[in-house]
């Protein structure tokens, strides 16, 4: 009788159960503080664009191509380039904490540019007629178009989400903690490839519910 | 009241000057139901947006009951905006919002009331377009009409004296858009609040407008009362957009008629001079017979009138001077 090909026995499920929370951790930290900094960002975006409230092309170019090199940097190269940022801002760059930082940096700018285009898909009528009975440019953004904008905002949120959780894997390269970390140290650097398995399912499990739950957000917020 | 003094204004297309309004004079009295009417890219919605300012003029002045809208600072025109309502083609609701909440919004805007005060505005505003029943259902599952019933009351929340209407009816079928009209007319006879429309279709200046003034080109090209400027156009583009109407007999008939004997006259009827046997009485009166060739009769807005081109025997200056003392307009075509 042949070995059998995988042997769950050496799998430590704590280890597994304090990734995951890790992971969840970071994807929690990290989405908050990137929709923080994305959307007002993505918002600034929408108004210096052409033809809009606040347009204004040199501010506009100069942001877009701050927004498009950070975009650019693969993450990976992000994780280590920010190092001596994340000890400043929280004391150390592994863990769970010194992943938060690049996972904000990383996933902001893309944050932004999607909730530039969800904010496009918005009528300008709608603006138009919101102006025309006298409001501001802040009860523009803050009653009018976050508001009417607020599906495709979900919906960005929810790819948004699921491209972090693949960035919290990643982080597991430089020590970030969390399921990427385990699948790395135990299921490449001592070849446990039952801890590849699980962790590449708990992984697929986290994505699958986020999306899931982004869906029905989106739904229950469509008015059209 | 509202004047308009030289409005001018370009647009940079690709490198290239567009002219969108040129040298515009205009008088709105206010009380009346205004109507500007033009082709495709006359100017006629950078016009109506340069009354709120959502357009700046690049020359010229927009005074509105004597205030100088383009000398206000931001907070002057937000307020001068929240007392003009405005109504649109495409009705510009909030999809997130339902029908209540969208008249509401005006008035959240303004932030003047409280919400009690609010739910009280929004319900007569609601029995005021015809809406109650649907105050909680979304624009999405209104009908054209009913979308565009909201966009009025929303325009209407804040109490203004003054309303624009940029193409309202022209996404409605004919007869939503006779209610939408008739709306804006109950709703102009009984708040007492001017009316600016802008339109393509005369049908629609016929039916509610009281003046009307003919945009061509980014330029005024004629104006008057709506009976003047469609029984009598002076202008190509205004003889052109009548013609199309096809219910006023101004077409140029005498090249297809010349086989008919004797001389062509126009006879404009319009008001008292409607209900009387006129025809009759001048035929019996020349003793020579009216062969009537082409002609409309009907009503621009409340006023009656009627407009034939008639063939006659006999003398002109005679049947001019017949129907003169009638109270009927007679004009001699060329033959
Ligand atoms: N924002 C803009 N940028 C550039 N050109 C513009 C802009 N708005 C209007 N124009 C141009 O100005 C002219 C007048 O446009 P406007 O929208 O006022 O016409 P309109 O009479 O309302 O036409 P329509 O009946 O098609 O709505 C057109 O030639 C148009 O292309
Ligand atoms: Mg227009």
């Amino acid at each position: 009788m042949s070995a059998p090909l995988f042997d769950w026995s050496l799998i430590d499920w704590a280890d597994i159960g304090t990734a995951t929370l890790d992971t969840l951790t970071m994807l929690g930290a990290s989405l908050t503080f990137t929709v923080l900094l994305g959307l007002p960002l993505g918002v600034l975006l929408y108004l210096l664009g052409p033809r809009r409230l606040l347009a204004n092309q040199p501010a506009y170019a100069t942001l877009s191509f701050v927004i498009n090199a950070l975009r650019s940097m693969p993450f990976v190269i992000l994780l280590i380039v920010l190092i001596p940022v994340t000890v400043k801002l929280v004391g150390t760059s592994i863990g769970v904490a010194g992943a938060i930082p690049p996972l904000v940096v990383g996933a902001a700018p893309f944050f932004a540019r999607l909730v530039e285009s969800a904010l496009r898909e918005v009528d300008l009528g709608i603006v138009e007629a919101t102006q025309a009975m006298g409001a501001t440019t802040w009860q523009i953004v803050s009653r009018a178009l976050l508001p009417e904008a607020l599906p495709g905002l979900l919906a960005a949120t929810t790819v948004t989400a699921v491209t972090l959780v693949s960035y919290t894997a990643m982080s597991g390269v430089i020590g970030g903690g969390g399921l990427g970390d385990l699948a790395i140290r135990y299921g490449y650097q001592r070849f446990q490839t039952e801890v590849m398995v699980i962790t590449v399912l708990a992984l697929l499990a986290v994505v699958q519910i986020l999306q899931m739950a982004g869906d029905w957000l989106v739904r229950r917020a469509t008015r059209k | 009241m509202i004047e308009l003094h030289h409005l001018n204004k370009t647009y940079q297309v690709d490198g290239r000057q567009v002219t969108a309004l040129q040298d515009i004079q205009l008088q709105i009295p206010a009380g009346q139901i205004f109507g500007i009417i033009g082709r495709s890219g006359a100017g006629k919605s950078t016009l109506l947006r340069t009354l709120n300012l959502l357009e700046r003029p690049d020359q010229g002045r927009v005074l509105i009951d004597g205030i100088d809208a383009t000398a206000l600072d931001q907070a002057g025109l937000r307020t001068l905006r929240r007392q003009i309502g405005m109504v649109f083609q495409h009705f510009n609701l909030l999809a997130h919002r339902t029908v209540a909440a969208n008249i509401r919004f005006a008035l959240e805007l303004a932030g003047e009331l409280d919400s009690s005060a609010m739910a009280a505005r929004v319900a007569e505003l609601l029995a005021l377009v015809g809406l109650t029943e649907q105050a909680q259902q979304y624009p999405a599952q209104l009908s054209g009409g009913q979308k565009q019933r909201v966009g009025i009351a929303r325009a209407l929340a804040n109490q203004p004296k003054l309303l624009l209407c940029d193409e309202a009816t022209s996404a409605l079928d004919p007869q939503t858009t006779q209610a939408i009209l008739q709306l804006l007319l109950d709703i102009n006879q009984r708040l007492g609040l001017t009316i600016v429309l802008i339109t393509h279709e005369m049908a629609v200046v016929r039916a509610i407008c009281d003046r009307v003034a003919v945009i061509d080109g980014g330029s005024i090209v004629e104006q008057g009362t709506v009976a003047d400027v469609f029984l009598h156009p002076q202008h190509a583009a205004s003889r052109n957009m009548v013609a199309e109407d096809g219910h006023a007999a101004v077409l140029d008939l005498a090249g297809k008629l010349h086989s008919v004997a004797g001389k062509l006259l126009r006879l404009t009827f319009v008001d008292a001079a409607t209900y009387e046997p006129v025809i009759a009485e001048v035929g019996q009166q020349l003793a020579s017979p009216i062969n009537i060739l082409q002609g409309s009769v009907g009503r621009i807005k409340d006023r009656p009138y009627g407009q034939l081109i008639v063939g006659l025997q006999g003398d002109v200056s005679a049947a001019q001077a017949a129907f003169a003392s009638r109270g009927v307009r007679c004009e001699a075509l060329a033959a």
